[in-house]
Formats: C-alpha cells, sequence, structure tokens
C-alpha cells in the first residue's frame, strides 16, 4: 500500500496517527494509503510520491505504490491553456 | 580496552552534513553484493513446511541493509523539525564485539587491512553477533534469496550468495579490495602496500561524482 507523509498537526485535525489506514479522495478518484507523521510537511497538506506504483509486474512489483494522478485535479492555467495540477486538494478520511 | 592494530587500515569519513538520505549507497551496496530484492511470494519454495514464510521489504526487521541510512530529527514540530541522515556501513570496529562472540570463528578480525571478516561457509547461524553488534550492523538470511525473473543471470561475480541459515554484513567491499591486489600485482606494485584511494567500497562510489584513474 502506498505510503503518504503528513505532519503531527495535520495527523491530529484528521484523527489519525502513524500507521492509520487514509482514503485519499479527489480529482474524481481515490486512493487507499498509509500515514507516516513527518515534520517536515507543511500542515493541511499531504505528500504523496507520485510516480511510484504498479500495478502490473511480477511478485516484486504488482501491487506496491499507487496512481497518484488519479487523486489529482488538473485545471487549465489561464494564460497559456496549459494543464496545470498545482491546484489539486484531496479529501483525507480514516478508514 | 584493546583495539586490533594493522600496518593500514582501511575506513571511510561519511559527512552527514552533506547526506540528503537519498539511499544511493543503500542500492549500490545491495547491487553490489548481490542481495536478493524481497517477495512474499515465494513459487519455488519445496521447504515451505519447515521455512517461515517470507516477507517483502515492508517489514524492516527483515531487511538486509548491509548499509543503512537512518533518520535522525531533533524531535520537534513544524517548522522547527530539523533532520539529519546517517548512513550506517559495518563500523569496522578496532576491538569487535561480534568476533569473540562467535563460537566458529566465523567472523575475525586478523586480515592486513582491518576489515572485518565474515566467512560464510563457516557460520552456523546462531546469530550471537547479531546479538552482540551495538549497531545492529549484522543481518541473518532467513530465507534463501529468490531473485525476479533473469536477474539471477547478471548478478555481480565477485561477490558470493549467501544461502539461509547464514549471518552477512558489510564486508567494505572486501572483493573491490581483492581486484585492487590483483591490480597491484599485475603492474608490479606491492600488494600489502596499496595507495590510499587504490579502491573504494560500493557506497562510496555511488555517490562519488567523478572517478579517479585507477578507481573501481
Amino acid at each position: 500500500m502506498m505510503v503518504v507523509m503528513m505532519n503531527s498537526a495535520t495527523a491530529r485535525k484528521l484523527g489519525v496517527g502513524q500507521g492509520s489506514k487514509v482514503k485519499l479522495a479527489g480529482g474524481g478518484g481515490e486512493a487507499k494509503a498509509l500515514v507516516h507523521i513527518y515534520e517536515g510537511v507543511v500542515p493541511g497538506a499531504v505528500s504523496a510520491p507520485l510516480g511510484m506504483g504498479h500495478t502490473v509486474g511480477d511478485e516484486f512489483s504488482k501491487g506496491k505504490g499507487d496512481n497518484v494522478y488519479k487523486i489529482l485535479t488538473v485545471t487549465s492555467e489561464a494564460a497559456t491553456g496549459a494543464s496545470v495540477w498545482n491546484g489539486s486538494t484531496v479529501n483525507v478520511t480514516k478508514m | 580496552m584493546q583495539t586490533k592494530e594493522f600496518r593500514i587500515k582501511w575506513g571511510m569519513v561519511i559527512d552527514i552534513d552533506k547526506c540528503t538520505g537519498c539511499g544511493a549507497c543503500m542500492v549500490g551496496c545491495q547491487v553490489e553484493n548481490n542481495i536478493a530484492p524481497m517477495t512474499k511470494k515465494d513459487p519455488y519454495n519445496y521447504l515451505q513446511a519447515i521455512t517461515k514464510d517470507r516477507d517483502d521489504a515492508s517489514n524492516k526487521l527483515r531487511t538486509m541493509t548491509w548499509m543503512n541510512v537512518y533518520e535522525l530529527t531533533n524531535g520537534e514540530k513544524f517548522p522547527n523539525h530539523e533532520v539529519a541522515y546517517l548512513p550506517r556501513p559495518c563500523m569496522q570496529c578496532g576491538n569487535p564485539a561480534c568476533v569473540p562472540v562467535c563460537p566458529v570463528i566465523a567472523t575475525d578480525k586478523n586480515e592486513e587491512g582491518g576489515i572485518v571478516s565474515q566467512i560464510y561457509p563457516r557460520c552456523i547461524g546462531c546469530r550471537y553477533c547479531m546479538a552482540a553488534c551495538p549497531y545492529h550492523a549484522r543481518y541473518f538470511n532467513w530465507w534463501d534469496p529468490l531473485w525476479p525473473e533473469g536477474m539471477d543471470k547478471v548478478l555481480s561475480p565477485e561477490a558470493s550468495v549467501r544461502p539461509r541459515g547464514v549471518v552477512e554484513k558489510c564486508n567494505f567491499c572486501h572483493t573491490r579490495f581483492m581486484t585492487a591486489k590483483e591490480e597491484a600485482r599485475i603492474n608490479g606494485e606491492d600488494p600489502e602496500n596499496l595507495a590510499e584511494d587504490a579502491y573504494i567500497p560500493a557506497c562510496a562510489r555511488s555517490v562519488r561524482p567523478v572517478p579517479s584513474p585507477s578507481a573501481i
């Protein structure tokens, strides 16, 4: 399962702790993850490893991580019309 | 307390301020020393009845990290949190705690160069050395190595592969040391009197940006 990081203040607000299972919902998708408390993350944010995930592969790689893109929200940048993902928010709920 | 002395002592300096915790040294060590990746599933285990179930790399008590990077924090909350990373290979102690406890002398500090040896065929797997090591630098092979399809064909020919039941640890890339001594003999130099950077271990090599002309 994917591991995401958040600091202790965020975790307390969400009612989770180290190792808790959470569901991240956003961008029309959802993902399950385990919580790791790391104080280097800014309050109110969840840090997730983008690009680390395999849904196929052998017994060594299959099922590790997750596709974080599915919970990101894509919008268009006003001036260029290019796709941006930096406005993404997720709802984090304890499982 | 007496430390064993040698004419030449190999060692390394790790600058904690520079370490970013990237883990390249851990990976380099595992590749150099033929350490198998871990998996829960074992389609080939004919001994399942008498061995513990395999586990994957999420179980940090079973990961074979001869070089292991620890994360140290000051315990403060955001935004006063500070972190440092501590790479920990076998510390090649001057007076190793693991040596006198081995019942079969599978580990010793008796070779010119000061590297604490680990002789796999001699080890009986009692794990007394693991209990003795204050740095938790020793690892036990709970299972035979299991390689992804084809990976066993591309292992390093220099490092031997260990079976289950044997303790292993960082050996300061002793195989590279042997290669450096061979190079010296070929070049007509004294193998017992190598230059200071005649070889560097794989962990240091994976962070060193530019190889020196004779580096392995």
